[in-house]
């Protein structure tokens, strides 16, 4: 394990022009005792301040985060990826965090991408931004084919229903200012969330922004990640929103 | 023919009493139990006059007309339930979050 570099720290601080610590990196993680650490390790390195929300894990994500400096939110009872990003949203909000970046618990997004994540953010060319991975063409390489066509599908079933046409769905690394953190308001508690983020951007009039990132396929994210299928039961989830 | 009728009473008797004293405050809900109940005791004592109803509106038979009426109430009754769950666990959640905010804790911090 690296331990805290203070001199990385003010290097930061010069190049970004904003002290990590006031980035708040929020990791909703479900069942990921196994790869969590490895996870927050290189965020804690870079001072960033991390956000674990653990949403009810029945494994030992809490000991396998022994020792790190975090923020650690446990929901008492499983609500879903989409309630532990807002529970970790507000969290943010109120902690007084300048900047909020969302973060797989699975290690398939790359912490030195954030400073590039945030850097619309930062300039204030917009409100929101996020990743997508259908931008650089040594990204599009690496999304698995049938992924692709799901996915593709997803960006389709997004801009009917949002009116917003961006080039990745369901990517969850996203970074945003105050504004953006503290107007969201997430009421999908599990998948469709993604898609809710994308109404509520247009509904507050959000600016956005999409910057290519680098997906990871791991085997264990690969494993644990939504399977193909489940985009089905988004679907569904989204349509019910529309009747009710 | 008064035996089925008595198995059928029960039932939407049973109803009245017990659910509506427990619907207070739910006025649109206790009207249309009552309504529902008492319509169901009329048919239940008459069934005669469902057949009659049925002519009026184009189906062939009364108990035709009985099925269709209780396919629309339950789907009807399944589309309030599932807004009711939502909202529950919209309350749930809201309800977990506070908690979790309240019990957030800052581990190891410098």
């Amino acid at each position: 394990m690296v331990f805290f570099n203070k001199n990385k720290y003010f290097a930061q601080v010069n190049l970004f022009k904003y002290p990590p610590s006031s980035v708040f990196v929020i990791v909703p993680s479900f069942n990921e005792g196994k790869v969590i650490r490895n996870t927050v390790s290189p965020l804690v390195e870079q001072g960033y301040s991390v956000v674990v929300v653990d949403d009810c894990s029945t494994d030992d994500t809490k000991k396998a985060l022994h020792g790190l400096p975090i923020h650690y939110l446990h929901h008492v009872m499983n609500l879903g990826q989409g309630a532990a990003l807002q529970t970790g949203l507000e969290y943010a909000c109120q902690s007084g965090a300048e900047y909020a970046v969302t973060f797989d618990a699975d290690g398939q997004h790359n912490v030195l991408e954030i400073p590039a994540l945030l850097e619309p953010v930062v300039e204030g060319r917009a409100d929101i931004s996020m990743g997508t991975r259908f931008k650089r063409r040594e990204d599009i390489a690496q999304v698995p084919p049938f992924r692709k066509l799901i996915l593709k599908g997803a960006i389709l079933v997004n801009g009917l229903l949002t009116g917003l046409w961006l080039t990745d769905a369901h990517n969850g690394f996203r970074a945003m200012n105050r504004k953006a953190m503290c107007s969201i308001h997430l009421r999908e508690n599990r998948m469709a969330h993604a898609s809710e983020i994308l109404s509520q951007i247009k509904n507050n009039k959000l600016r956005y922004e999409e910057v290519p990132v680098k997906i990871i396929y791991s085997e264990y994210s690969q494993m644990k990640g939504q399977s193909s299928m489940n985009s089905i039961n988004i679907l569904i989830d989204l349509l019910l929103k529309k009747i009710t | 023919m008064i035996n089925i009728k008595i198995i059928l009473l029960i039932p939407l008797v049973l109803l009245i009493i017990f659910f509506l004293p427990r619907l207070r405050n739910k006025t649109f809900y206790r009207l249309s139990l009552i309504g529902v109940s008492a319509v169901g005791i009329v048919f239940v004592l008459f069934p005669g006059l469902t057949d009659q109803l049925a002519h009026l509106v184009g189906v062939g038979r009364g108990a035709d007309l009985v099925t269709y009426i209780f396919i629309v109430f339950f789907f009807m009754a399944g589309i309030i339930l599932y807004s009711k769950i939502r909202k529950l666990e919209a309350d749930q959640t809201e309800l977990i979050r506070k908690i979790t905010l309240q019990r957030a804790e800052k581990l190891n911090q410098p």
